[in-house]
């Protein structure tokens, strides 16, 4: 059996940018993952990540986040829905330690059909000491070509910030 | 400062504008990626001087390999497993070849053979009442299923509905579970043991037409004959409503036989149509 988890293209962040786009999305796996480890350059705590699917940041996005906060037992909840963009993860801000970067993993799942939403997991670590899960669906049933992604509060990723992209066939 | 080009006939054309089609200048190779199956992906930039390129053509050295297309970034296959490669890129038009760019740094195509896919059912029409994955080859380490689905319940106007997970058709009360679930107000959290099957999530068919539930569901060391099994799974339910639900369960099959089948039982009915089921072999 072949090896069906391939890498597709990565991105290291050399001078701070406000946004990374993965284009032309081959149309031949079943899921796709982006994995991220970065921080942003808002002067305050966390920024909130939002993927543009296909350019489209139109109200159809949707999701689920449950979280621990950092250093306490507390966790919270809450959705977001009729959003203009895949809210997936938080990542440290330009406050933390100098080499501090959060982590997150969002799971797409068969993204190049054209029968279903597309739902998608994320796991995300802030890097503050809290923790982050998201279960979300971009709410259209065209397949995913691009994806580009930048922070919520318009800050410039950091230096040394890095996003991949996999692809996973299912036989 | 103004040009007339006088025609045969006595008529002339002031200030002329003459296209003059330029070979391009080379592009910039941004970055080389290997991408763990072999191959390498390129990245560039075009000039933005020179002629507009209609092309590119990447070049292996050594081997001079090469792979064209029409943008950035191109694929590079049929290369060797563990030799060290540069690569350089040409802008191509009508009129010519631009020179080739500065070389790439150095990359090393490998090939991980870590993620196997295993086996894949897809849902068709009338829905099937469990998964079965079966007869599943030791060898790997962990296994893996993806998933996206949606099972028949429709009752109380709940978006998500409970799956199980049982391995080896194993029924007895020897599963032992635990979960945190969410509905975007509150979390609950919940454990049981001694049950006959572990707990998973997918949505049910209350939520919106064309929405599917997800689940993420790890099972380590499956093959093992001393250890217990394990597994986590995250797993949920989203749509364009206020209505949603999110599940994370960790769960443990009191048992030492290694894993060689594993049915997933929709908590309502059956899978429906649309619904995808993945297994992975992960070394």
């Amino acid at each position: 059996m072949p090896n069906t988890y391939v890498a597709l293209n990565s991105f290291t962040v050399t001078t701070p940018v406000s946004s990374i786009s993965f284009n032309s999305i081959p149309q031949t796996y079943t899921d796709l993952v982006l994995v991220a480890q970065g921080r942003t350059t808002t002067a305050g705590g966390n920024s909130d990540i939002i993927i543009g699917l296909n350019g489209d940041y139109s109200g159809i996005y949707s999701r689920l986040w449950t979280s621990t906060a950092s250093g306490s037992n507390s966790h919270v909840t809450g959705y977001n829905f009729n959003f203009g963009g895949m809210l997936t993860s938080y990542m440290t801000g330009g406050g933390a330690a100098a080499n501090q970067f959060s982590n997150d993993v969002t799971h797409i799942m068969n993204y190049a059909n054209t029968t279903t939403f597309k739902p998608y997991i994320c796991k995300n670590l802030p890097g503050n000491g809290g923790t982050f899960f998201t279960v979300g669906q971009y709410n259209s049933r065209n397949a995913i070509s691009s994806m580009t992604i930048t922070s919520l509060d318009s800050t410039n990723f950091a230096t040394n910030t890095t996003f991949s992209l996999y692809g996973i066939t299912a036989a | 400062m103004d040009t007339n080009i006088k025609l045969g006939s006595g008529s002339s054309i002031s200030n002329p504008k003459i296209k003059v089609k330029d070979i391009p200048n080379p592009p910039t190779i941004t970055s080389v990626v290997d991408n763990g199956v072999g191959g390498v992906v390129v990245n560039f930039t075009p000039s933005n001087i020179g002629g507009i390129a209609d092309s590119y053509t990447v070049t292996s050295s050594p081997g001079s390999i090469t792979s064209t297309s029409s943008s950035s970034p191109i694929w590079m296959t049929n290369l060797n497993y563990g030799t060290a490669y540069t690569f350089t890129v040409t802008a191509n038009n009508s009129t010519g070849v631009s020179s080739a760019s500065t070389a790439s740094s150095s990359v090393t195509p490998t090939f991980i053979g870590s993620y196997d896919s295993i086996q894949t059912v897809a849902v068709g029409a009338g829905g099937v009442s469990v998964i079965s994955f079966t007869s599943i080859p030791a060898g790997y380490t962990n296994l893996q299923i993806r998933a996206i689905g949606r099972t028949g319940r429709s009752a109380g106007g709940t978006v998500a509905d409970d799956v199980y997970i049982r391995f080896n058709s194993d029924q007895t009360s020897v599963y032992t579970n635990q979960y945190i679930y969410s509905n975007g107000s509150n979390i609950y959290a919940i454990g049981e043991a001694n049950i006959s099957y572990l707990y998973a999530q997918l949505a049910g068919n209350a939520l919106t037409q064309y929405a599917q539930g997800i689940m993420l569901m790890d099972i380590y060391d499956y093959s093992n004959t001393t250890k217990f099994k394990t597994m986590t799974a995250q797993c949920g339910a989203s749509q364009n409503t206020a209505t949603m639900q999110s599940m994370m369960s960790g769960g443990m099959w009191r048992s030492t036989s290694a894993i060689n089948r594993i049915d997933i039982i929709p908590g309502t009915a059956n899978f429906q149509q649309y619904s995808h089921f993945a297994l992975y072999g992960i070394r």
